[in-house]
């Protein structure tokens, strides 16, 4: 069982890397770079903070525990934030769908979280899936969409994007 | 705690802050050569690089080094990820850019700024704890100097082709 969940784990993260190719009309390169970086940026400090820092998870010690906690940190959650803000930013999405696209990145984040729960990857000590997991989701994607304004608006005065 | 103070306010502390506004008064007193936003997007390479790479390996599970006086993050790890990293990668692209150095050169000038940085990590090891090595060593920082470095020319190469048409200073040699 844990095997299987790990194979499907790593085709989700496969999909997840594939769908950059999608990203790429949507996104202007420097956007995209710079967009996963700070979600990258956001989820390690944050992962680190709730682990080390306040044992709020205490995350486990084996070596391949690194392949579901940190990468899929590294992968899934900064280009899944990115899609979030592409449906945010898009015009052809009106505000019913992009409530169901943030919906669903939530419900994505907390699977995660649940799985690795399951695997024994991870052991909430003062933690929860809701509130505690929801919020630091909302404080990365803030985080991740804030950023975005702020570097839009950059690249807006330089005429890089329209 | 959310962010740990330093255990002592001692000599890695003040060699973290009296080298970080030297290196940062060097920044600004040499003459300007990127944009903003290539700035920024250094920076920012930086900051994602050091952190990937510290908080796979320099925390648990496999710890083979750690940053200041314990594992847990602390302030001064914050201000090393977000200030104090920033001008030695910039004084690196930035010199790049000017000499512009081709073929075995530019060999020599990555492993000669990959030797420097080792040296300058052994100094801030050696004589102010600011690492703390567990299974770690300085000929694994100098392959890692080099990647990174290679990486950065890599970064700068993609920024400035992507604002070829707005470049400020970026294409002059």
């Amino acid at each position: 069982m844990k095997t299987v969940i790990v194979v499907i784990g790593i085709i989700i993260m496969i999909l997840v890397l594939a769908s950059i190719y999608i990203l790429k009309k949507i996104f202007h390169p420097l956007e995209m770079f710079a967009y996963f970086m700070v979600g990258t940026i956001f989820t390690q400090q944050i992962y680190t903070v709730i682990t080390i820092n306040m044992h709020l998870v205490k995350a486990s010690n084996e070596i391949f525990s690194i392949l579901p906690t940190k990468v899929v940190g590294m992968v899934v959650y900064p280009i899944s934030g990115m899609w979030t803000i592409a449906a945010l930013y898009s015009k052809r999405i009106n505000i019913f769908w992009k409530i169901v696209i943030i919906i669903l990145y939530f419900i994505l984040h907390s699977m995660d979280h649940i799985i690795r729960l399951k695997l024994g990857y991870i052991k909430d000590i003062h933690w929860s899936l809701f509130p505690q997991d929801v919020l630091k989701n909302v404080f990365i994607l803030l985080g991740t969409f804030l950023f975005s304004l702020f570097f839009r608006k950059l690249l807006r005065e330089r005429k890089i994007i329209s | 705690m959310i962010l740990y103070p330093p255990v002592h306010f001692d000599g890695n502390e003040w060699f973290i802050i009296i080298s970080t506004l030297i290196m940062w008064a060097v920044v600004f007193l040499l003459p300007k050569r990127f944009s903003f936003l290539t700035m920024l997007m250094i920076w920012l390479f930086n900051i994602y690089i050091s952190q990937v790479i510290d908080f796979i390996i320099g925390k648990p599970p496999l710890l083979l080094y750690y940053v200041n006086d314990i594992v847990e993050y602390e302030y001064f790890d914050a201000l090393i990820y977000l200030v104090s990293y920033f001008p030695t990668p910039y004084f690196f692209v930035y010199y790049l850019d000017k000499w512009r150095p081709k073929g075995w050169w530019f060999g020599g000038y990555i492993l000669s700024w990959s030797l420097l940085t080792t040296g300058f990590e052994w100094i801030t090891l050696r004589f102010f704890h600011v690492f703390t090595w567990t299974g770690w060593s300085s000929l694994y920082s100098f392959f890692s100097y080099i990647i990174i470095f290679i990486l950065n020319v890599v970064v700068l190469r993609f920024v400035q082709r992507q604002q070829k048409t707005i470049i400020i200073n970026d294409n002059k040699p």
